[in-house]
């Protein structure tokens, strides 16, 4: 057992969970709502965080919330009065949200060290350090357990209430991603499986914000359901095995910034930033392998 | 890098503050301050800066509007968060070289080098796998920040090098800026917007109708590639006034407000460009005068402000003219159903009667109201 266990299972569970739930967002080309999402949710946890002065889960989700459900309307309003096209009206309300929450951020910053602008861009690994037990009988004892951070195993719970969302919703969340309107002919409620997803995609980007930072939980809510994507055709498997590239960018990253770095570069360099770079790079070498394979068959009907 | 003399832009407030905080902290001194620097009143480097963001704020509206019209706006978006490595390995390059001042030109070098990678492989990505060009873009521009964090923190690492500002390159500060600073600013803006202008015909034929543009011999991919270069100049640009993670909405937000207002193109690059300069003017010179608060994020807040105005008061397309227009023709539809009922109470057959009384004509007339269709310029 070492000290940064738990930021080890933090990160871990933190990607796991964000490529799960990005999965069915890249499955339904709404990755582009899920990077306003991020974007967004930040001066709702601002002002959360301001009103009741700590970053107790409850409030920051409220706020996170708002923010996002403020968002979107926007988003739906600048598309139908003004039709702004629909990546355009996107990323002006993310942009404008996120410009808010840097503002609120920079005008009390002196105030408070919990929430700044560094743990918006990479989050707060280093407080989740915790010195673990070695033996059983320390265990037993009890007094490290009392020192355990809470939002490893928070993440961890979060990670279990998605998985057992998305198994107990699957015929559902199927039926929905491929034909929403004969879902709901079947008497099913697309609009149920989105609402459900959106509160839990928010929750974990809200969750994330101590492991990952808001704007490095979009690479994971992104990079590994597309390279899952690139790599599989069946829906079971596309999930499974985004829900493992992202636990694997996570844990690698990890090892790779805290244990790799310093032998190469001779100190440890930003964990979830590497996470987040190495999901890309998984993205771009799927990408780099099924493109040559996508090629093969239209040159064989060319030359027919 | 002591030695070279700085004169932040904030030096103004901090002089406004010398004679007492309170007195500082007053609403009217404050108040006093911005009407100063607003009107180019606030000292030589404050001026230059402050015009500098300006010119940006005229390209950034002149160069978003086309890249508004080509469905773009969002590559504005991947090459400012991709450009954090680039900038990141620039200064690591910089340093193991043994310089230990920082170079703006070279930091935006290296920005530019990596925001261009990052448009290639999206372009890539978008044309040779089955991912929408949206989750290219959402993916590279969140996965290659995420490696411009990792280089980032690498420089922290580089003992005696000046890396004062690199950070500030993520959120936008003026109060940082010199004015040579402000200068390359200036020069990289007018340049594409001169580009631009230049551009004015092919771009707006590239723009609305591509395969005409093609069959009139015009290099259309060569012009796309132009026209990533030239939103790339302006992201390169304000990289330190607006900072990479808002400088997109520079791009987007001034050429949506102009898109309220006009339907032909000439008219909406002029009140595109007057709407980012008003936003850059604005935005600017309140952080002169609240240090605390950085240029960044007061400049897209401004540019917001102006579209959401905009959205409501706009003569054709604002929502309170399409309130007005939706009242008129209910109330014209409304007198139209009174007379023929009055004028043919008698003679109507009674199945007629439902279709020319009140509560049935005002229904269809809610259909042809504005807004209801997805229409565009």
């Amino acid at each position: 057992m070492t000290l940064d266990l738990m930021p080890m299972v933090a990160v871990t569970a933190s990607a796991a969970t964000l490529a799960l739930l990005g999965s069915f967002l890249v499955l339904r080309r709404q990755a582009m709502l899920g990077d306003a999402m991020a974007h967004s949710v930040l001066p709702g946890l601002v002002v959360a965080f301001l009103l009741t002065g700590s970053r107790a889960a409850g409030p920051m989700f409220l706020g996170a919330a708002a923010a996002a459900a403020l968002s979107g309307a926007a988003i739906g309003a600048i598309i139908r009065y003004g039709r702004v096209e629909r990546s355009a009206a996107i990323g002006l309300v993310y942009t404008t949200m996120f410009a808010l929450g840097v503002l609120l951020l920079e005008l009390n910053g002196g105030a408070n060290v919990d929430l700044d602008v560094d743990c918006v861009l990479s989050g707060q690994l280093e407080l989740m350090f915790w010195n673990a037990p070695t033996t059983w009988a320390e265990v037993l004892e009890g007094p490290s357990l009392a020192g355990l951070p809470p939002q490893p195993l928070r993440l961890v719970g979060l990670l279990a209430a998605s998985c057992t969302a998305v198994v107990a919703g699957w015929p559902l969340l199927r039926a929905v991603a491929f034909d929403a309107p004969f879902a709901r002919s079947r008497g099913l409620h697309p609009s149920a499986a989105s609402a459900g997803l959106m509160t839990l995609t928010i929750l974990a980007i809200v969750l994330s914000f101590d492991a990952v930072g808001s704007i490095l939980a979009i690479a994971l809510l992104t990079c590994p359901p597309a390279t899952a994507r690139l790599l599989t055709d069946r829906m079971g498997p596309y999930v499974l095995l985004s829900v493992g590239l992202g636990a694997a960018a996570g844990l690698l990253g990890y090892l790779l910034a805290t244990r790799a770095a310093p032998l190469l570069l001779g100190g440890s360099v930003d964990a979830s930033g590497t996470v987040a770079a190495l999901s890309g790079l998984g993205l771009l070498a799927a990408a780099a392998c099924t493109a040559r394979a996508r090629r093969l068959p239209e040159s064989q009907g060319a030359d027919l | 890098m002591l030695d070279v003399p700085r004169w932040p832009l904030a030096s103004l407030a901090n002089a406004a503050m010398t004679d007492g905080t309170a007195a500082g902290q007053d609403g009217a001194a404050l108040l006093q301050a911005w009407a100063r620097v607003l009107t180019f009143g606030g000292g030589y480097n404050t001026n230059v800066v402050l015009m500098g963001t300006i010119l940006l704020g005229i390209s950034a509206g002149a160069v978003g509007s086309f890249a508004m019209l080509k469905g773009r706006a969002l590559v504005a978006d991947a090459i400012s968060h991709a450009s954090l490595v680039g900038v990141a390995l620039a200064f690591l390059l910089h340093a193991a070289l043994g310089q230990e001042e920082r170079s703006m030109p070279l930091l935006m070098l290296g920005a530019a080098l990596s925001g261009a990678c990052a448009v290639a492989s999206i372009e890539w990505i978008a044309r040779n796998t089955r991912l929408s060009p949206e989750t290219a873009v959402a993916t590279i521009s969140s996965a290659s920040f995420g490696a411009g964090i990792v280089a980032l923190s690498a420089t922290r690492r580089v003992s005696g090098a000046d890396r004062a500002g690199l950070d500030e390159l993520i959120f936008g500060s003026t109060a940082s800026m010199t004015s040579a600073d402000a200068a390359l600013m200036a020069v990289l803006a007018t340049t594409a917007l001169g580009a631009t202008l230049a551009l004015y015909k092919v771009l707006t034929a590239v723009a609305f109708n591509e395969r005409f543009a093609r069959s009139r011999g015009l290099p259309v991919q060569l012009l796309d590639a132009v026209l990533a270069a030239l939103v790339g100049a302006v992201a390169m640009a304000g990289l330190q006034a607006v900072g990479m993670l808002l400088v997109a909405a520079l791009l987007v937000a001034p050429a949506a407000t102009a898109r309220l207002w006009t339907t032909r193109v000439a008219p909406m690059v002029v009140v595109a460009a007057a709407a980012g300069a008003g936003a850059a003017w604005v935005g600017a010179s309140i952080s002169a005068v609240t240090p605390s608060a950085p240029a960044g994020p007061l400049i897209i807040l401004s540019a917001a402000a102006t579209f959401l105005v905009s959205l409501l008061v706009a003569p054709e397309r604002g929502v309170l003219s399409g309130w007005l227009r939706h009242r008129r023709l209910a109330a014209a539809a409304r007198r139209a159903a009174a007379e023929a009922a009055s004028g043919a109470t008698s003679p109507a057959p009674s199945s007629t009667a439902p279709i020319s009384t009140g509560p049935s004509s005002t229904a269809p007339i809610s259909t042809v109201a504005p807004h209801t269709g997805p229409g565009r310029t």
